[in-house]
């Protein structure tokens, strides 16, 4: 085994952890009091515009100007409420201030809809359900699967305990046998049932004998048929069924073969609005995540299997809050050129040093929901033009392209807004 | 809120468990990037990667301290980038030159041949950093594990940046004659 430097810095990740934990403690900083305020005075400057997480200065073109903005003073909701919802976009990784990168092998993965000839568009806004918890529900939930899982899996799982406290409230179950580990809570809102294979090499979660895996050079009909089994087994263990499925894969720079993963979910359409849109749907539904095998390039194998039973109805968790007046796109293509943009995780840093995008000429652009990943930031779900522009092509050959929002609805307040985001980067 | 209910949010695939852990570990993932990466752009990258990550590893992933869990993610993740950043060009950073130290623990000097498996090796470099004074052992893991400056050590347990270099060279020579002792001589 050959040993360099750089692997001995990478086995130092392994040395014990009370060591690491000591040294962390070790020592006393002089002159803290002036650090910690450089640090603080650094941070407060980024918190100011993580609030709002706004461009506040020209990446997109040309300087904005705070003229010929449109006057929607009328409006429903303001700037400063869109900012609100992009705290950081925590799960894209490629996610920047102006814009975030979107890794997809070919256009059509983008998934571009017509945008629809509305006049109006609706803004959801997620309520928690207050639903006591009930563990006699709970109970019933859980053993009306574990017993067909167990068969399934061919493994026996010992007696569960329930679990509090949680967070929030809610009761949760633990349990481990073999390659798999259960997970199932109760909230308010839901029961969830999370079934976790481990890698065991070639395969990870096995029912009836039976791999459950994908070709990821499939298409997605090809994919949704060849599960057509497992589906008929899901469906039984869970004591459920659905009418619909699709088929959801994540691209990402530095995969050789493009896919870090294919999101595959079984669920009713027609049970709320928003499942029309990509991603996860927000009712009832079966989600299997399939990701790497060990030996195998093409072939993903089912990692996680979850089964969301919602307690109360879904319009009744995400419900309309109002309906907005869309903008046309000739409205949202002026904001767009003059910078007027939302994007991910901003602050001060990050927009001095993000590579500048023109639009100028975009690719493509569709109409998408964005709700705010953290809810303490903003529980509002907001209908935004999405604009794409490529910016060129990842080494496994991956088009990246460069991805911002701007509101498909009338939006008050966006001088003020923007002109105190270039207040705070100017303090920053 | 503390750890164990953050564990809690990732059981029960809440994705609120990114945000309070981004929350809580967000500066402290950046610092440990940063110090190898020297790059803001690509430390904030490598800590959103980081919740990536542990979005994906927990569950089943349990583990003990969040905060070393996440530290070591980060870690991993940050020195791959250094290194795929530095296969084409040099680097200047604080990272390489603690590289350059690291070197003088090696046997031959830059690379060896070993018998062993790493997992030995790791329980070796455990065995040595515990045989030696507790001062020289939080030393070398602020050195070498978070890639800490001389500079900010020193000021930490108010030694002069020369002793630190001595004591930290000392140490090198110590744990290069200590794997020497356990058979990893070529």
């Amino acid at each position: 085994m050959k040993l360099k430097q750089e692997r001995l810095f990478e086995l130092m990740n392994e040395i014990d952890d009370d060591l690491i934990l000591r040294a962390e403690k070790s020592g006393v900083q002089r002159g803290r009091g002036r650090r910690i305020w450089l640090r603080v005075g650094a941070l407060a400057a980024c918190v100011c515009l993580i609030v709002g997480a706004v461009l506040t200065i020209p990446l997109l073109s040309g300087n904005q100007t705070f003229a010929n903005l449109p006057d929607w003073e009328d409006a429903l909701y303001s700037a400063d409420m869109i900012g609100k919802l992009f705290d950081a976009q925590y799960l894209n990784s490629a996610s920047t201030n102006a814009y975030k990168k979107v890794y997809v092998p070919n256009s059509d993965d983008l998934y571009i809809d017509a945008l629809p000839n509305e006049e109006y568009l609706s803004v959801y806004r997620y309520h928690e359900p207050a639903v006591a918890i009930d563990d006699e529900e709970f109970e019933a939930f859980l053993d009306s699967i574990f017993p067909t899982l167990s068969d399934s899996l061919g493994v026996q799982f010992p007696p569960y305990e329930m679990k509090r406290p949680l967070p929030s409230a809610g009761v949760e179950v633990l349990q481990s046998v073999n390659n798999y580990t259960v997970l199932a809570s109760q909230t308010e809102s839901a029961s969830s049932f999370a079934l976790v294979g481990l890698t065991t090499g070639s395969s990870r979660i096995v029912l009836d004998g039976e791999a459950i895996q994908i070709d990821q050079r499939q298409s997605d009909a090809e994919v949704i048929a060849s599960l057509d089994s497992v589906k008929a087994k899901l469906f039984h263990i869970f004591g459920t069924s659905f009418e619909d499925v699709k088929v959801e894969r994540a691209y990402g720079k530095g995969f050789e073969y493009g896919v870090s993963s294919i999101t595959v979910y079984y669920y009713n359409e027609t049970a709320h609005p928003l499942n029309a849109m990509n991603g996860m749907p927000v009712s009832d539904h079966i989600e299997i995540r399939f990701e790497n095998v060990s030996n195998s390039k093409s072939i993903l194998g089912a990692a996680k299997i979850y089964y969301i039973k919602h307690r109360a109805d879904a319009s009744e968790t995400y419900r309309v809050a109002a309906s907005a007046k869309m903008i046309s796109l000739a409205d949202a293509e002026m904001l767009l050129y003059n910078g007027y943009v939302f994007g991910g995780h901003s602050c001060p840093i990050c927009m001095k040093q993000q590579e500048k995008v023109s639009f100028e000429g975009y690719d493509f652009v569709d109409l998408e929901y964005v709700f705010a990943v953290d809810r303490k930031n903003s529980d509002f779900g907001f209908p935004f033009y999405a604009f794409y522009q490529q910016i060129g092509r990842d080494t496994n050959g991956n088009l990246i392209y460069a991805k911002t929002y701007v509101p498909a609805i009338e939006v008050k307040g966006y001088a003020e807004y923007f002109q105190s985001q270039e207040r705070n980067h100017t303090a920053g | 809120m503390d750890d164990r209910m953050i564990l809690a949010l990732y059981n029960r695939r809440d994705e609120q468990a990114i945000a309070e852990t981004s929350r809580k570990y967000g500066e402290y993932c950046f610092t440990v990037a940063n110090r190898i990466l020297a790059d803001e752009q690509d430390s904030e990258e490598c800590v959103n990667d980081t919740w990536l990550r542990a979005w994906n590893a927990i569950p089943p992933a349990m583990p003990g301290c969040l905060r070393l869990f996440l530290a070591k993610i980060t870690r991993n993740l940050a020195f791959d980038r250094y290194k795929a950043a530095n296969r084409q060009k040099r680097g200047d950073g604080e990272l390489t030159i603690a590289l350059e130290e690291l070197s003088e623990c090696l046997p031959d000097g830059s690379s060896v041949e070993l018998q062993v498996e790493e997992k030995e090796l790791v329980r070796s470099i455990n065995r040595f950093l515990r045989s030696i004074g507790e001062r020289e052992c939080n030393l070398f893991v602020r050195r070498y594990f978070y890639a800490e400056p001389v500079k900010d050590i020193a000021l930490r347990f108010g030694l002069k940046e020369g002793n630190v270099q001595k004591i930290l060279s000392r140490t090198r020579v110590k744990l290069k004659n200590y794997l020497v002792s356990e058979g990893y001589a070529v």
